[in-house]
């Protein structure tokens, strides 16, 4: 095999066969690097090639792959993510979920770029990795213990306090269907499932040690672009904010918009929300400031809890859609308990979106009179009771009881096994709970939630110009031509073309290793221009923002056809009908529906997709030189490979009439 | 909104520094850490490693971060350089860790260093890093490694935004000190104990820690089986 010809990369990745124990440290092939970037674009080309859609997600036969990027580790801002890609529990079809803090730079330290598990061991085992040495050990004595145990045990047994982990709590194991993976020091790729991917595996942890650094093709030309853009996010205008409150600070930016969902989307706005604030957090709660590798920014934070019925918690990494999804969402007021709620959820290693999502979801569904109270197995599930909430966070975690075993299969699937017109509250796209935004208030973000790969998610497109209103870097992105409406997020115009760029960008973000919220998206100073350059001098592989583009089209597409591949069409891009059907009842957006109808024609059309089935063209996907995906989904859809898998992904499309109670 | 991540403290110093010009010629600028503003993002051992050795590699950087299992404690230790200077003291060969005439910064001379660890063991703070790597040190097995202050102008500084490393005159620090009635945090014993109990943890408890339980244990067995208790067991 030729020698890997980009530095930058680490130029080898690990296969480890967990049937068979076998590892396998090879070379990295140029063509995933040329063609796909990394993190996300090389693991979206591995779960093409080597994982087939009739598998069951849960089985040996799916793959996870724990990929970085070439800029990860290195001296960019914000190059500290880790991606974990597999076939996702929730959703069934693609998963990814992706996390910052310092695992990912350790990886490659260690000289891999990724690592992909194959198979499932006979018993719990971890994954050791110092360099040239590559382990396979036995995890029982990890089994069963939550995350934070597991990673001090992992450092004591190997006597290295600077040993990074990646690993599963007690909800992975028990495969809970949103679980997450918690990466050292106590961050989490927690969306589409992961964690209960690696646990089918029987694998507990992956614990790094890299000592061996990483080269750079041109290390005075990088550095420059490096302080020149760290310079630049030091005086954005969202620096200050950002550094200060982390994500937590959208609270009080989103509650005056309506764009703050409260009691499972029903409201916009929650009159509690100063109690959970940003503000109320710092002022109470702050620790200290604590960053991601490489990060200027430090979004993250040290929380704990002095007083009260909570007195002695500490946690860090509490973020707006935790403070959404375990507080607005629940009609929880009550910051301590929101603050243990997320101790709990980090621990057992549980996605706290879906996980409060999932709660709100049976909380509606007793106030609608359609879960009986026996159902609800002695507890009280009335909006804002927060025992009820970090009681039902455990039930799930160890899948105990039928409330607990249920709710653990996430909302949309315990619509489908409940029935009784349930659907109607699941509040889901492609089978993943909505996060905290509203397409109501922000027509773009309704448009992302149903174009996501993954499933209901804000991050694939990021749409932050008109959020609160971006204009200067609207102008700087697209000029004045498309001014007012662009950064109006009540306006449906130019919103396709917002999201397909964000989709488009965001893919190659997550190959490269940057952070959407620190200098990417939020606080955009890195674009197309910017990340190729850094790209290419990182690298020396030859890189403009044209190609840069085409590398994130073509991995966006991909992911596309395989998900057409489950079936999935334009049948699933639906909102439930709380979106589309019910006018936003508060804030700004008051009298406002999500019109997707306007907005996704458009979306297909620039895309390259057809229309009426929302599948890539031919000539789209030859374009970006992926033409043999082609075939394979045509395949797929005459043959009805297609249409049965999708039939057994074990969730409906969103309910999406208008429901006859709450007109 | 406003940050409140600069202090008080160094501001004022960075504006005495900027007004009295006169003062830098004769003084030595040294490396002031704040550990309370450290966020533990490593840029500064990254953008170290790339200056010192070409490469990005933080295991080999002459600063580093020690760290509480919470992250509510943090320290980055690199040598400012303290007065005491212990390491020279304990350094058995000539010429082989030197003080820079024009920075005041204490160096090491790779080629002359035998790494016999003498001065990792002397340093009170643990700002002297070991390093096993073939082709380095005078027999061209190890090396020890510490902070240059890059000649003058450290990487680590620039890239710090949280503030957490100055690189400011000691004339200013005791005039400031002076002011505010706190001593100069200058000396050793007073780096240590105004970092407290940051800086006794870089070396014992977080760094050391699982290897000396593991020691005490070793030397718990031994002593058990009848054995003289070793008098004590080199940690480092």
């Amino acid at each position: 095999m030729t020698r890997f010809p980009y530095v930058g990369y680490a130029g080898k990745y690990l296969r480890v066969n967990l049937t068979t124990g076998k590892i396998e440290a090879l070379s990295l092939p140029i063509e995933w690097a040329e063609n796909f970037l990394g993190g996300n674009g090389i693991g979206t080309k591995i779960l093409w090639d080597e994982v087939p859609p009739q598998i069951d997600p849960l089985g040996p036969e799916n793959k996870l792959i724990v990929a970085t990027g070439p800029l990860c580790g290195g001296l960019m801002p914000n190059v500290s993510r880790v991606e974990f890609i597999a076939k996702s529990p929730l959703t069934g079809i693609y998963g990814d979920a992706n996390a910052g803090g310092h695992f990912g730079p350790e990886l490659k330290y260690a000289g891999y770029d990724l690592i992909i598990f194959e198979g499932r061991a006979s018993s719990p085992v971890y994954l050791f990795i110092c360099d040239d040495r590559v382990e396979l050990r036995d995890a029982a004595h990890l089994w069963g213990k939550g995350c934070e145990d597991a990673e001090k045990t992992l450092q004591k047994e190997n006597r290295d306090p600077e040993l990074k982990t990646a690993l599963i709590g007690q909800a992975g194991e028990n495969l809970v269907r949103f679980a997450a993976i918690t990466v050292s020091w106590r961050r989490h790729a927690a969306r589409s499932g992961v964690g209960a991917v690696m646990g089918s595996k029987n694998l507990k942890a992956i614990a790094v040690r890299g000592t061996r650094g990483i080269r750079i093709a041109d290390p005075e030309g990088h550095r420059a672009i490096a302080l020149r853009l760290h310079d630049q996010i030091r005086k954005n205008d969202f620096f200050a904010g950002v550094h200060r409150f982390g994500t937590a600070g959208l609270v009080s930016l989103m509650q005056p918009m309506g764009r703050f969902p409260t009691k499972n989307f029903q409201h916009g706005s929650f009159d509690g929300f100063e109690k959970i604030s940003g503000e109320a957090l710092r002022e109470d709660h702050l620790v200290r400031d604590v960053a991601c590798c490489a990060c200027p920014v430090g979004c993250d934070k040290v929380y704990s809890v002095t007083a009260g019925e909570f007195a002695g918690a500490t946690t860090s990494s509490l973020e707006y859609e935790t403070l959404n999804a375990l507080g607005a969402g629940v009609m929880n007021r009550n910051l301590p308990a929101l603050i243990h709620a997320n101790i709990l959820c980090d621990d057992w290693g549980l996605d706290t979106i879906s996980a409060g999502r999932t709660i709100s979801f049976a909380m509606e569904l007793v106030e609608k009179g359609i879960l009986s109270a026996r159902e609800c197995e002695g507890l009280d599930l009335s909006w804002g009771n927060y025992r009820t909430m970090n009681e039902l966070l455990r039930r799930i975690t160890f899948r105990e009881g039928r409330l607990g075993n249920l709710l653990a299969e996430g909302a949309a699937r315990a619509a489908e096994i409940l029935g009784r017109g349930t659907a109607r509250y699941a509040m889901h796209v492609k089978g993943q709970e909505i996060p905290s935004q509203d397409g109501r208030a922000q027509q773009s973000m309704g448009l992302a939630h149903v174009t996501s790969t993954r499933g209901a998610d804000h991050l694939k497109a990021f749409p932050v110009l008109d959020e609160t209103g971006y204009p200067s870097e609207a102008v700087r992105r697209y000029g004045d031509q498309y001014l007012p409406e662009l950064v109006d997020p009540l306006a449906t115009r130019y919103k396709a073309m917002l999201v397909k760029d964000g989709e488009d960008y965001g893919a190659v973000v997550d190959s490269s290793g940057n952070c959407k919220s620190g200098g990417t998206f939020v606080m955009a100073e890195v674009y197309w221009d910017d990340q190729a350059d850094a790209i290419r001098t990182m690298t020396g592989m030859p890189m403009d923002a044209a190609r840069l583009k085409t590398i994130g089209e073509r991995i966006y597409n991909l992911q596309r056809c395989y998900n057409v591949l489950h079936g999935i069409t334009c049948a699933d891009d639906v909102l439930p009908w709380r979106f589309t059907q019910i006018p936003s009842p508060s804030g700004n957006a008051k009298g406002s529906v999500c019109h997707l109808d306007l907005m996704l024609p458009e979306y297909y059309a620039l895309r390259g997709w057809d229309g009426t089935s929302g599948v890539p063209r031919d000539e789209t996907l030859a374009r970006l030189g992926i033409g043999d995906a082609s075939a394979r989904i045509r395949d797929a859809i005459v043959s009805g490979d297609a249409a049965r898998i999708r039939a057994n992904l074990g969730w409906a499309a969103p309910y999406t009439d208008r429901a006859v109670d709450e007109l | 909104m406003e940050c409140d991540c600069h202090s008080e403290r160094s501001e004022e110093s960075r504006k005495s520094l900027a007004s009295d010009q006169s003062l830098k010629k004769e003084a030595n600028l040294i490396l002031h850490i704040h550990p309370t503003q450290c966020t533990d993002c490593r840029l500064c051992e990254i953008f170290c490693s790339l200056k010192q050795e070409g490469y990005v590699n933080p295991n080999l950087a002459r600063i580093r971060i020690a760290r509480d299992e919470a992250r509510k404690l943090l320290a980055p230790i690199a040598c400012p350089p303290c007065d005491e200077k212990k390491c020279i003291a304990a350094c058995p060969e000539p010429g082989a860790l030197t003080i820079a005439p024009q920075t005041g910064a204490v160096v090491i001379a790779e080629s002359l260093c035998t790494s016999c660890s003498k001065c990792i063991a002397a340093c009170d703070i643990g700002a002297i890093r070991f390093l096993r790597q073939a082709g380095r040190g005078k027999n061209g097995k190890a090396v020890a490694l510490k902070c240059n202050q890059c000649d003058g102008d450290p990487a680590c500084v620039h890239v710090c935004e949280p503030k957490a490393l100055e690189y400011v005159s000691d004339h200013v620090i005791a005039t400031l000190s002076a002011a505010t009635g706190k001593r100069s945090p200058k000396r050793e014993s007073e780096i240590a104990s105004s970092h407290e109990p940051l800086l006794a943890m870089s070396r014992g408890q977080q760094v050391f820690e699982q290897l000396r339980a593991l020691l005490a244990e070793i030397e718990k067995d031994w002593t058990q089986r009848g054995g003289q208790p070793r008098r004590r067991i080199r940690s480092r």
